[in-house]
């Protein structure tokens, strides 16, 4: 977690923008000619705000982010929001009441203190975004789980400590055509990252690499342990093999992937072995569901083959937040309907 | 008003001592000829006292700039730098109810600090005004030795980041110093800021030196749509950005008395959108192709906090500062700035020629000859062929006209376009008569929107100095107003 006295050092400008855009593709670089009207009208994702009457269905003006002000002919109600989005190529949307956003920085105003952390800031943010939500001031899509209790800040703290515990660094090396990519590497004293280094740093670390992912993982450990550590983390990949690992849903995806050594982990932490673990769980529970499907269809032993497949499910990251981070990390990037480094060539001629 | 100048953003609370000397020597390399330095006071509060030998000795940075050959433009904010933590307002403040800005209901009004929210300062607060004008008497206090000799020759107060975030409707502060029934927030932001420029010039920095930015920032003169609301069949009033929202704002930079500071990016701030290197150059480039009298690139070295920085940590430029460095030298071929009263020259209108260049596939690909690019920057353009030698055979033909007097300070013909190039740059140009007085209308090369380059001083009806308005099918909008004169 990044905080006041981090320091972000070793990113020249491609690699920070490798490494942002496989997480948060929508804040990809555009050039100046993007934003004229014609490359304004083929831009996809973005937000859409819809700024609604006081009561009733009515929608009194709407904007994209990218396009600008949008025609109402097609708004129907706040609940076919999803639909206006997509309508529109946008990947988020919002509609507000009059009055909506004043009201939330009056509750974050009277509700948050200069001293609350990170999980605390964004555990109050959500608490009161829902409150919105449930007094029908403000619509979003994708919506927030409305079934699920938020998990409470000492959860998302705990669990934070459980990632990268205090002392303890983390190195995440992604490679490209036989040099490292882009990457990082943290450490964490107290409750936040003391430094984060980039690719700059790491290469001045560890000296010349093969290229090889298998042998320089070995190299990029031992010089970012003594640097970083001890290590809690080391993910070494192929960055666009873990762009599509981000954006993929089948179970087992991950699973396979280690298995393959496209995607090694060194060190690999429990939660991580729990995680890839789960995903293999999943693997085999769509296979065993789809088994109890047919069980369930030609034998009387329906309810228990459903409760067997039900349990399969949740023994994962869902149990413990209530929802499953890398499910909705997943669901947000497949929204995205562009690749961020379509241009990437540009970038290397520099 | 600020000098000709090719700034680069360096801190040097971000950067060991040591490294210093070969950013500096770096900088110079790469072009630039002054320093933006952005002094960040939450670095240098020490319980209310301000200290500017620690953690960083202050004096000693400025005597190397100065050693250097560079001029700098300091800015001491109160809020100056976009990487720096709380907006480099130091958490004792932040922490004290008296200096809180206020909702409609008493509570603080909060914004986002990267993962956490900060409340805001209320520009009306005694309490607020009285500690920044501590910081300000500090800081002119160290500067004033520099200023007198010319090595600081701009040192800017406001708080660019904190006007913008109080635009809309409901932002409107409730904090008890503040009259009860409400007061302009623009009459309270100008008493904060005389305060201010009261206090760097009571340490003794003089007048001249003295930059206070007006509402709204310079950086980002709202698009005349924005201002007036989104209006349904103009998708600018929310994104006035790309080419043409460039060369306005380049444009505008061109044209302020004042001197405003025209900034481009090379990076970004961590919790900003990040940037691609070939972006920032090509929005670079079709900034200093407007002719902007004073750029500054954020960031040029800010060590930590700021991924792709022209130069590393250890104060070695990466590898996209090259291409800076050919931009830069382009710019620096320009003639320097003239004062508005000198003589422009007028060359010839080829608006075809013109529309070709913004049809250009991409800006790396511009075509050489006969552009509004080469025109102003040979060297940008990196043509030398026949058809650009031609063109500077006309430039030098041209009949010259006059920029200089008040009212009649402009004297193309009435009515008429004609191809110019102003003391700033190249423009089509042509004299009107509007409300305030007889003003020189410079359009931008997109045809679509227009700036007037008023250097002399113009009154509007009320008796405020104008100085920049835009024009649209035919109707002159005040764009920026200065209160005083």
């Amino acid at each position: 977690m990044i905080v006041h006295d981090t320091r972000i050092e070793g990113f020249d400008a491609r690699s920070w923008h490798r490494l942002l855009t496989l997480v948060v593709p929508g804040a990809a670089s555009h050039p100046p000619q993007a934003w004229s009207a014609e490359g304004r009208a083929r831009r996809r994702g973005g937000v859409v705000l819809v700024q609604l009457a006081a009561s009733g269905d009515a929608a009194a003006g709407a904007i994209h982010s990218a396009r600008g002000a949008l025609p109402l002919d097609a708004w129907t109600s706040p609940r076919e929001l999803d639909a206006f989005a997509q309508r529109h190529d946008a990947r988020f949307a919002l509609a507000l009441r009059p009055g909506a956003l004043a009201s939330l920085y009056e509750r974050l105003g009277g509700r948050l203190t200069l001293d609350d952390d990170t999980w605390t800031t964004l555990w109050i943010l959500a608490g009161a975004v829902r409150e919105l939500l449930d007094e029908r001031a403000l619509y979003l899509t994708p919506g927030l789980p409305a079934s699920v209790p938020l998990p409470p800040a000492s959860a998302l703290r705990a669990t934070w400590d459980r990632a990268l515990p205090s002392g303890h660094g983390v190195l995440i090396a992604l490679f490209d055509e036989g040099r490292l990519d882009t990457g990082l590497v943290a450490h964490r004293e107290g409750p936040g990252l003391t430094f984060v280094h980039g690719p700059e740093v790491i290469a001045r670390l560890c000296g010349p690499l093969r290229g090889d992912l298998e042998r320089d993982h070995r190299a990029l450990r031992a010089a970012c342990d003594a640097w970083a550590g001890p290590l809690s983390l080391g993910l070494y990949a192929h960055t666009e093999v873990l762009r599509a690992l981000l954006r993929n849903d089948t179970p087992g995806a991950w699973t396979q992937a280690v298995a393959r050594r496209e995607v090694i982990f060194d060190p690999l932490p429990t939660w991580a072995g729990v995680a890839v673990g789960a995903d293999a769980v999943r693997l085999f529970a769509r296979n065993v569901r789809e088994v109890a499907t047919l069980m369930e269809a030609v034998a009387p032993v329906a309810v228990a083959a459903r409760a067997f497949a039900s349990w399969m499910t949740v023994t994962d990251l869902r149990s413990v937040m209530g929802f499953d981070p890398l499910d909705a990390l997943s669901a947000v990037l497949r929204r995205s309907a562009s690749n961020p480094d379509d241009d990437e060539a540009l970038d290397r001629e520099l | 008003m600020i000098a000709s100048s090719r700034a680069a953003v360096l801190r040097p609370t971000t950067l060991d001592p040591t490294v210093w000397p070969a950013a500096l020597a770096a900088l110079r390399d790469l072009g630039f000829d002054a320093v933006d330095v952005p002094l960040v006071w939450r670095e240098h509060d020490r319980e209310g006292e301000v200290d500017l030998s620690a953690p960083r000795d202050l004096a000693r940075f400025f005597d190397l700039v100065a050693a250097e050959g560079f001029r700098a433009i300091v800015r001491l904010g109160p809020t100056c730098a976009e990487d720096a933590p709380a907006m480099g307002i130091p958490d004792r403040l932040l922490r004290d109810p008296a200096v809180c800005a206020r909702t409609r209901r008493g509570n603080p009004q909060v914004t986002l600090d990267g993962l956490r929210v900060m409340p805001l300062p209320s520009f009306g607060s005694a309490r607020w005004r009285e500690a920044c004008a501590r910081w300000v008497r500090a800081a002119a206090t160290l500067l004033a030795p520099y200023a007198a000799r010319g090595g600081v020759t701009a040192v800017v107060l406001g708080p660019a980041a904190l006007l913008t975030l109080r635009d809309a409707p409901d932002d409107r502060d409730h904090h008890p110093d503040l009259p009860a029934e409400g007061e302009d927030p623009a009459t309270t932001l100008r008493a904060y800021l005389d305060h201010l420029a009261g206090a760097a010039r009571a340490a003794g920095l003089p007048h001249a030196a003295l930059v206070t930015p007006r509402a709204p920032c310079p950086r980002e003169p709202p698009h005349p749509d924005a201002r007036r609301g989104a209006r349904g069949d103009d998708p600018r009033a929310v994104a006035a950005r790309g080419v043409e929202g460039l060369w306005r704002v380049a444009r505008l930079a061109t044209t302020l008395p004042h001197g405003a500071l025209l900034e481009l990016h090379a990076g970004g701030a961590p919790f900003a959108a990040p940037v691609r290197a070939t972006h920032a150059l090509q929005a670079a480039r079709v900034a200093l192709a407007a002719g902007p009298r004073a750029i500054t690139v954020a960031a040029g070295c800010v060590g930590h906090r700021w991924p792709g920085a022209l130069l590393d940590e250890k104060g070695r430029p990466r590898a996209h500062a090259a291409h800076w460095a050919r931009a830069l030298a382009a710019a620096a071929a320009w003639p320097a700035a003239r004062p508005a009263s000198e003589r422009a020259e007028v060359v010839r209108v080829d608006a075809a020629v013109v529309r070709g260049w913004w049809s250009a596939p991409s800006l790396g690909e511009l075509p050489r000859t006969a552009t509004l690019t080469s025109l102003a920057h040979p060297a940008l353009a990196g043509g030398d062929d026949e058809a650009l030698r031609r063109e500077q055979a006309l430039q030098r033909e041209a009949r010259p006209f006059t920029v200089a007097g008040d009212p009649a300070w402009c004297a193309p013909p009435e009515g008429e376009w004609v191809r110019g190039v102003t003391p700033q740059g190249a423009a089509l140009l042509r004299a009107v008569q509007t409300d305030g007085g007889r003003c020189l209308l410079a359009v931008s090369a997109s045809e679509e929107t227009a700036s007037v380059q008023v250097s002399g001083r113009w009154r509007d009806e009320q008796g405020a100095l104008v100085e920049a308005v835009e024009v649209a099918e035919g109707e002159v909008r005040v764009l920026r107003a200065e209160g005083e004169g």
